[in-house]
């Protein structure tokens, strides 16, 4: 038997070899007689790479140990791990598969064919666009160094001391004193920037509860503002 | 002829690659729009001026008319390197299990396929797209829009089923 490895994709290719040659059909091999014919095949195998090798013997090993499954007594069952009829059909279905892929490589060699044929421009025109605005990277990092770099300002923020309880209820005295008044006479009676800040808050704070309306006629008008 | 149909035919001539029906919405409305492609491509063939506008990778490309092919490649004296048998059975157990590992490939091929999944990738015709998620996180291998287009084909439908394929054996037996 002359067979030549280099001339198979890998052992599975091989193995399908041996069995079409012996007539036998994938889901029923003969493990026996390919195990020692797949051996016998891969005799030279020294003259292949480590690698492509290491995958044929890994087959072979698998192979053998099949056989030996068989041929050994299966009285005593020690190892009820390997059931070689389930082995074998494991087989069958991997090498059906892999023989499908490998018909359909054949197919797209013939798609390939044909495709190849399909002559077409391979690179894009590439169309420049604004080149006057592209900038080289050292201008670019003049200008974004500056940027990243910044020193940091710290902000600090100062604590107010307003006593907004305070405020509230003077503000609270003067509208309910009056039936009713202009915001400004609030204001004026305040003299802190935040006191002032607050009372507009306090007075929102009254409006809401229903203790007064307020209406303005237009932005930055003064306010009218009215007991309920 | 109307805007849109010349825009058509010069984008395809920019193009080069295949330019996929999804993205023509773009240009040309997309009402009655595969009829109107179809039209487009009909006026252009029958033109007759050594350039064809095929059907490929679920698009459209403008290639040369096949009649001239000889005399236009031996002119920019092309040579056409075709994929080893074993780059073509990885990539038809790519395109059939994608996303798929290189283990997995392994196994099916019952050889290390590191070396062909190298020259696929180099060529641009298969991408990883992914890890998955199992110890160790394999990197996952899928076809790219090139891999149609290499083979002439306009999605993984145009390729047989294990099924067919199976039929055709039992025919052929």
């Amino acid at each position: 038997m002359d067979i030549k490895l280099e001339n198979f994709e890998g052992p599975l290719d091989l193995l399908i070899y041996l069995i079409k040659k012996n007539e036998m059909n994938i889901y029923d091999i003969s493990i026996v007689t390919i195990a020692d014919q797949f051996i016998n095949s891969i005799k030279d195998i020294e003259k292949l790479h480590l690698e492509v090798a290491a995958d044929f013997i890994n087959l072979a090993s698998y192979l053998v140990y099949l056989k030996s499954k068989m041929l050994l007594p299966s009285e005593k069952v020690d190892t009820p791990d390997i059931d070689v009829e389930e082995e074998k059909f494991k087989l069958g279905q991997r090498l059906l598969e892999y023989s499908f892929y490998r018909d359909v490589s054949t197919y797209l060699d013939e798609c390939e064919e044909k495709a190849v044929k399909n002559l077409k421009r391979c690179e894009q025109i590439e169309l420049k666009i604004n080149r006057d605005n592209v900038y080289d990277a050292y201008t670019l990092a003049h200008y974004y160094f500056p940027i990243v770099c910044k020193e940091k300002i710290d902000i600090k923020l100062d604590k107010i001391n307003v006593n907004f309880k305070d405020v509230i209820s003077k503000v609270k005295n003067i509208v309910l004193s009056r039936e009713s008044l202009l915001y400004r006479e609030i204001v004026n009676s305040f003299f802190d920037r935040y006191e002032i800040a607050a009372s507009l808050i306090a007075m929102l704070e009254l409006i809401k509860l229903k203790f007064i309306s307020a209406l303005q006629k237009e932005p930055f008008e003064d306010i009218y503002i009215r007991r309920l | 002829m109307s805007k849109e149909n010349k825009i058509f035919y010069a984008l395809l001539f920019l193009s080069g690659k295949s330019i996929p029906s999804e993205r023509l919405k773009d240009i040309i409305e997309p009402f009655d729009i595969e009829n109107k492609l179809i039209e487009y491509v009909g006026n252009f063939n029958s033109l007759e001026i050594g350039l064809k506008i095929i059907r490929v990778a679920d698009g459209y490309q403008m290639v040369v008319d096949r009649e001239i092919y000889d005399e236009c490649s031996k002119f920019f004296d092309l040579k056409s390197e075709k994929l080893t048998k074993s780059t073509k059975e990885t990539i038809a157990i790519i395109a059939y299990n994608q996303p798929i590992t290189k283990q997995e490939i392994d196994y099916i091929r019952g050889v290390n396929s590191t070396g062909t999944i190298k020259q696929l990738l180099d060529k641009n015709l298969i991408k990883i797209s992914g890890r998955k998620d199992v110890p160790g996180r394999p990197l996952l291998y899928s076809v790219t829009n090139d891999f149609y287009e290499y083979f002439g084909l306009n999605n993984i439908s145009d390729l047989p089923t294990l099924r067919e394929w199976q039929e055709l054996k039992k025919e052929l037996d």
